[in-house]
């Protein structure tokens, strides 16, 4: 594929507001996670909670959207001055050539679980402010953000579960390819929510601990919550020349939860992104590893990067900064890949102490500087499904 | 945006499978009302048949169809999944389990609460490791389905097969979603060079005009998936029909459907 300017981020997520404070805690090793103080949830697990959502309700035209999904979606927007960039890019290309691809994996389901403790005891019935459309219902995301930023062009919600807002860039890329718009605002926006929380508790796969993607010790994910954004702009211009050179995606047809065990479907996407991007394996400097801390993950991942890649590339595992972001950690994670390749550095492994000395990869611990000229990000969800995203420089 | 259809899949109240559905938009049968029959899609085996929810059934049943009606196989063909709901059924049953102690979740139906839940037994199933994208819009699904798969045909020149799929939520979240009736419609469609009839699609501003065929039930229109039975009409009238979709509040697929 042609590569695709990438010309604007955002970023709210446990690190902080804006990519600016996500890359000072990385260099900083401050890891963003805490102790579980979600609302009343009783679990005895780490959290990446965004600060400050409880009090910064939706206000004016599009009230009647506020949940903690879109509340969440619209800090997102607000950070690094991406509504401006998207002003901009809406005047140069008409609002209507600019796409909204959003991934989510639970959108306002958290609104759904509140509603159900205070059903009618005599009815059933669920009190009258849930609304579906607008906060429930997965497309309700991507309807906010499209009306947020006054945008009429292609429009959806990609729900792959965590492979969610990494495939959201393969649909935004395929529909600038197409000509179906001219840019196209691509995101991911996960909150906390109790499904997911004891969802996973239930699998037996959250960590009593802060995650610890790729040690050996390590013993489940924490969950997070993030909104995260990237512009991309056919023919865009921006100082770092940052752009998206390949998408690749593929299905395990393995197991609804459990990744193949020699990671096969992983490296199926990983190659198809080299392949998209005409690239050979040598030519990547950084890996952002899936790397949730689950044994079953990391050990399928590991043995799927040590076949496309060998064991010299510089690899690390961004969810023990942020917890595990869900359907939006494609996003995320793109988003710290290209701060990577903006700024020089490759991301630490934040809380893993030792590396499993059965895994052949090079996992950086501790962020250090680096020039950088390609980095992958990969994202894994249940139904097997796998996406590997590919940046670079225009 | 140009594509073909090769094939297609239908399973609704009254239109058991596209043999019946034809003949009713065609108009040589009429509208003879009955609860669909229950899916029992042929690739799952009998005990994932068991475990998968109504859903997942729906949705594999009528991507069955369409390869079915192409004789094709499902192994390296690409997949669009597109709902506006979701499962209700696990929804319901998830919240109610969080509602009240101990507020736990049962662990298989959390794995199969995710959006995409029917791709992954379709990929299982099938065998097939090609891409499958699982998406939700809302009155537009149907619309933003069918946009993503055309333009996976167009864009990496291949076969994809688009499922739409939506069924009623259970009580107390129906009188949400109020949609009275389940349907699950299916499209294989092909880039440009293959036989069939062909689609051009284009997203145009404003809201659709309805052209919703006079032998079907109004309020099977409800249900977003159903919006698959209005491209199936025009394609019968043989020559060249319009038909447009609604996308968006703001937007809509105009779709020249040449027989």
């Amino acid at each position: 594929m042609t590569p695709l300017p990438i010309t604007a981020l955002a970023l709210a997520s446990a690190l902080g507001h804006g990519t600016g404070a996500a890359a000072k805690a990385m260099r900083q090793g401050r890891a963003g996670l805490r102790r579980n103080d979600f609302l009343d949830s009783a679990l005895d697990t780490w959290i990446g909670r965004v600060p400050g959502l409880e009090e910064a309700p939706l206000r004016g035209e599009l009230a009647h959207f506020d949940c903690r999904s879109n509340r969440l979606a619209q800090l997102g927007l607000q950070q690094d001055g991406f509504e401006a960039a998207v002003a901009r890019a809406a005047a140069r290309h008409g609002a209507q050539r600019i796409g909204v691809f959003i991934g989510t994996s639970s959108s306002g389901i958290l609104e759904a679980e509140l509603a159900f403790r205070q059903r009618d005891p005599a009815t059933g019935a669920l009190p009258a402010a849930l609304g579906f459309r607008e906060t429930y219902n997965l497309f309700s995301v991507s309807s906010f953000v499209q009306l947020r930023l006054g945008l009429n062009g292609p429009c959806c919600t990609v729900s792959s579960a965590c492979a969610s807002s990494a495939k959201a860039f393969a649909a935004a890329q395929r529909a600038i390819a197409a000509g179906l718009c001219d840019a196209a605002v691509v995101g991911g926006v996960e909150t906390l929510c109790f499904t997911t929380l004891q969802g996973f508790a239930a699998l037996e796969l959250l960590s009593r601990l802060p995650c610890r993607p790729f040690d050996a010790e390590r013993d489940g994910i924490s969950i997070g919550e993030a909104a995260a954004f990237a512009l991309l702009e056919k023919d865009g211009q921006a100082g770092a020349g940052l752009a998206l050179l390949g998408c690749g995606e593929s299905a395990d047809a393995f197991h609804m939860s459990t990744p193949h065990p020699e990671g096969l479907g992983a490296a199926r996407a990983m190659r198809a992104a080299l392949r998209a991007a005409g690239l050979q394996p040598q030519e990547v400097d950084y890996l952002n590893l899936h790397g949730t801390g689950t044994r079953n993950n990391d050990t399928a991942e590991n043995a799927a990067v040590s076949t496309v890649f060998g064991e010299r590339l510089a690899c690390s595992a961004t969810k023990g900064w942020t917890g595990h972001t869900l359907g939006a950690a494609g996003a995320v994670e793109a988003v710290l890949s290209l701060l990577a390749l903006r700024d020089g550095f490759v991301p630490g492994t934040a809380n893993t102490r030792r590396a499993d000395p059965q895994f052949g990869i090079r996992l950086a611990l501790e962020t250090a500087p680096q020039a950088l000229r390609n980095a992958m990000s990969n994202s894994f969800g249940f139904g097997g499904s796998n996406c590997s995203l590919l940046f670079g420089r225009a | 945006m140009r594509v073909q259809l090769a094939a297609q899949g239908v399973l609704g109240p009254g239109l058991p499978d596209w043999t019946v559905a034809r003949a009713v938009l065609a108009g040589t049968a009429p509208y003879a009302p009955a609860p669909a029959p229950e899916p029992a899609p042929g690739l799952l085996p009998a005990t994932e048949r068991r475990r998968a929810s109504a859903s997942v059934r729906w949705a594999l049943a009528v991507g069955e169809e369409a390869l079915r009606g192409c004789g094709r196989e499902g192994a390296g063909l690409a997949t669009v999944f597109v709902s506006c709901g979701g499962d209700g059924v696990i929804t319901h049953q998830i919240c109610e389990a969080l509602a009240a102690p101990p507020h736990a979740v049962s662990p298989t139906r959390f794995h199969n609460s995710v959006h995409n839940a029917p791709s992954g037994y379709w990929s299982i199933a099938a065998q097939s490791h090609a891409p499958s994208t699982s998406l939700s819009g809302y009155h537009g699904a149907f619309a933003i389905g069918l946009l993503e798969a055309a333009t996976q045909a167009t864009v990496e020149e291949r076969s994809v097969l688009l499922v739409a799929y939506d069924l009623p939520y259970p009580a107390p979240m129906n009188a949400l979603w109020p949609i009275a009736h389940p349907f699950a419609a299916s499209l294989l469609l092909d880039p440009p060079a293959g036989s069939g009839v062909a689609l051009d699609i284009e997203l145009r501003e404003g809201a659709a005009r309805e052209s919703w065929p006079s032998s079907l039930p109004g309020e099977l229109r409800a249900n977003p998936a159903a919006r698959a039975l209005e491209l199936f009409a025009a394609a019968l009238r043989g020559g060249t029909s319009r038909v447009e979709l609604p996308y968006t509040e703001a937007s809509h697929l105009a779709v020249e459907v040449r027989a």
